[in-house]
Formats: C-alpha cells, sequence, structure tokens
C-alpha cells in the first residue's frame, strides 16, 4: 500500500530540512515521529521531530483538488553544559536555529523553493505559526529548549 | 434510455474546446475549468395590439454569455491556448454542457465563441485563477447551437428559436 499522502509531504519536508542544515553534529537529527520521547533526561543532540496533524482537500477545479496539509514541528535539545542554568548565548543560539533552519527552511514557494513531491506535484508553505519559542517549564525544571512550530502546506493536484 | 433522476453537480459539468474543423469536430476536455456561469436570456420585442389588455412580446435575439473561470497553467494546453485567444482575435469553438460529453442528456451550447479576457484574482492568498467571458461570434457556416447529448458522445443539434 501506498504511503498517505501526508507521509509523502512530511519526509519531503525532513530531506529538506537535512539537506539544509549546516553544521550537524554526530547526535543531531531531523526525522519523521508520531511520539515524542518520553524521558527527556537521556535526550542527546538535538532533534528536529516532524508530527503529521491534519489534511483536508477543498475543490481548485473540476479536474483537481486544493489540499491542505498540517504538519508540526518540535525542536529539542538538552543542555549538557556543567552550569546550574542554560546560559542566554545557548538559548539564543537555539532560538536562531530555529528560525534559520527550520522556520525559513520550510517557508516553500517564498523564502525558499517549493516543495517538490514528484515531477509533477509541488506544494507551498501558506501559514507557519510557532506555537511557543520555548517552553519555560521545560526550560528551568529539565534544561530542555522545547519550540514547536506548525506549518499549513498547500498542494494543487 | 430515460435518464434516472438525480441532482446534476456543477462539478460534473464540462467545457471542452474543439481542436478540429467546426464540421469535423474533436472535442478535448478544458480540465482546469473551476466556475462556469451560463446565460442565455432572449430579447424582447412587443407584441401588443387592440386585440389584448394583456402587453405581449415576442422573441427576438438569444443573448448568450457563458462565464468561465480557470486556473491559470503555463503548462496546461487548453489554459494557454483559451489566454492566447483572449489576447488574441480569433474565435474558439467552444462545447459548454452541464454534465460530460459522455453522459447521455448532457445539454448546452456549442460554437465559435470570442474570448474575453474579463479578470484575473492575483491576491496575495491566492492560486491564480482567470475569468473569461465567452460571447457567440459570426464565423461564415458555423452558427452557434443548442446541444444535447446522445448515445457515444453523439451531439443532437439544435437552432436556438427554431
Amino acid at each position: 500500500m501506498a504511503d498517505a499522502r501526508i507521509v509523502e509531504v512530511i519526509d519531503a519536508v525532513v530531506s529538506r530540512v537535512d539537506a539544509a542544515w549546516t553544521g550537524k553534529g554526530a547526535n543531531d537529527s531531523v526525522s519523521r515521529v508520531y511520539l515524542a520521547p518520553l524521558s527527556l533526561a537521556s535526550l542527546t543532540g538535538r532533534k528536529v521531530w516532524f508530527f503529521p496533524v491534519r489534511y483536508g482537500d477543498d475543490t481548485a477545479d473540476r479536474g483537481e483538488n486544493l489540499t491542505t496539509y498540517t504538519v508540526a514541528a518540535i525542536i529539542a535539545e538538552r543542555y549538557e553544559g556543567g552550569e546550574a542554568e542554560p546560559p542566554q548565548e545557548w538559548i539564543d543560539e537555539r532560538l536562531a536555529f530555529v528560525e534559520q533552519q527550520v522556520y525559513t527552511e520550510c517557508d516553500f514557494g517564498d523564502s525558499v523553493d517549493f516543495l517538490s513531491l514528484d515531477t509533477s506535484r509541488r506544494a507551498w508553505t501558506e501559514t507557519i505559526d510557532v506555537a511557543a519559542a520555548y517552553d519555560v517549564e521545560l526550560l528551568s525544571k529539565k534544561q530542555v529548549f522545547w519550540c514547536e512550530i506548525e506549518f499549513g502546506l498547500r498542494e494543487v493536484a | 434510455m430515460a435518464a434516472a433522476s438525480f441532482a446534476k453537480i456543477g462539478i460534473k459539468a464540462a467545457v471542452y474546446r474543439n481542436s478540429g474543423t467546426y464540421a469535423s469536430p474533436t472535442w478535448a476536455a478544458v480540465p482546469l475549468t473551476r466556475d462556469v456561469q451560463v446565460s442565455a436570456p432572449w430579447d424582447m420585442a412587443d407584441a401588443s395590439s387592440r386585440g389584448s389588455r394583456v402587453k405581449l412580446y415576442a422573441k427576438t435575439l438569444m443573448d448568450i454569455t457563458i462565464t468561465i473561470t480557470l486556473r491559470k497553467d503555463d503548462a496546461d494546453t487548453q489554459a494557454v491556448a483559451i489566454l492566447a485567444a483572449a489576447m488574441g482575435g480569433t474565435a474558439v469553438d467552444f462545447l459548454v454542457l452541464d454534465g460530460l460529453i459522455s453522459v447521455e442528456g448532457s445539454s448546452g451550447f456549442r460554437g465559435p465563441m470570442h474570448v474575453n479576457f474579463a479578470s484575473e484574482d492575483q491576491g496575495a492568498g491566492s492560486v491564480i485563477y482567470t475569468n473569461y467571458e465567452l460571447k457567440p461570434a459570426f464565423v461564415t457556416a458555423a452558427p452557434i447551437k443548442a446541444v444535447v447529448t446522445g448515445s457515444g458522445s453523439a451531439l443532437t443539434e439544435s437552432d436556438p428559436g427554431s
């Protein structure tokens, strides 16, 4: 059975973010997941997780649908330095990574090229919403940088 | 065979463009059509007389206007040809039906029409669609016909008003 279209879309997004990621470390990764890890205490490296959220069709014309895919991303990284609290510079760097390597790199059709799904299909980004620039509780209690973004992608096919 | 009773839905209506001749058409669907509005009212002339206290009319001319909305696409043959016709002076032989040509009982109009570029929404958040207005054109030996489809996609044509 072929993959669901939203899985196709997420896999294409993962490939684009992975290809554009500069300075990726050995423990860093970007992937499609369905469940975030329950234990953050053992988290190593910077993780970018993409999740399917929802999808739906509207009529584009008599031969095509306008399909909307909502895809969520979580960027998570545990502070492994020696200080009691993550320093501001450490947090600033993660915020910059989110904006430049995920947010901008997933602005398909505007800041970057359209997202190619196959030779005849391409998607663009209609909306980007950073639901939480960082999670205050996870940062203060678990020393984990945790950022959530939701993308609305569209395709006419 | 008598048609079964179902509601006709707009998404199943169809627009075709003739790439052959008027006498021997080759109909190709225009798949990027979104919305179509068909208007075909008769002009009425006053035909009253003292024979009746009721105003009487006679049909004179049918004023056909067909508006089609197409998704703009530089790689679609039909969309490109229709845009070219809008910019140029040549009429296009269209078949506009309320169903597929392969479905018996689909009805509409057929004939050469001038293509007018009416409007195009290029809003920042929009997919671009172009609105075209089609008006019947005078072309020798190629009149506008009312049509009904029969079996095997055969068209039965008639002259409006006859």
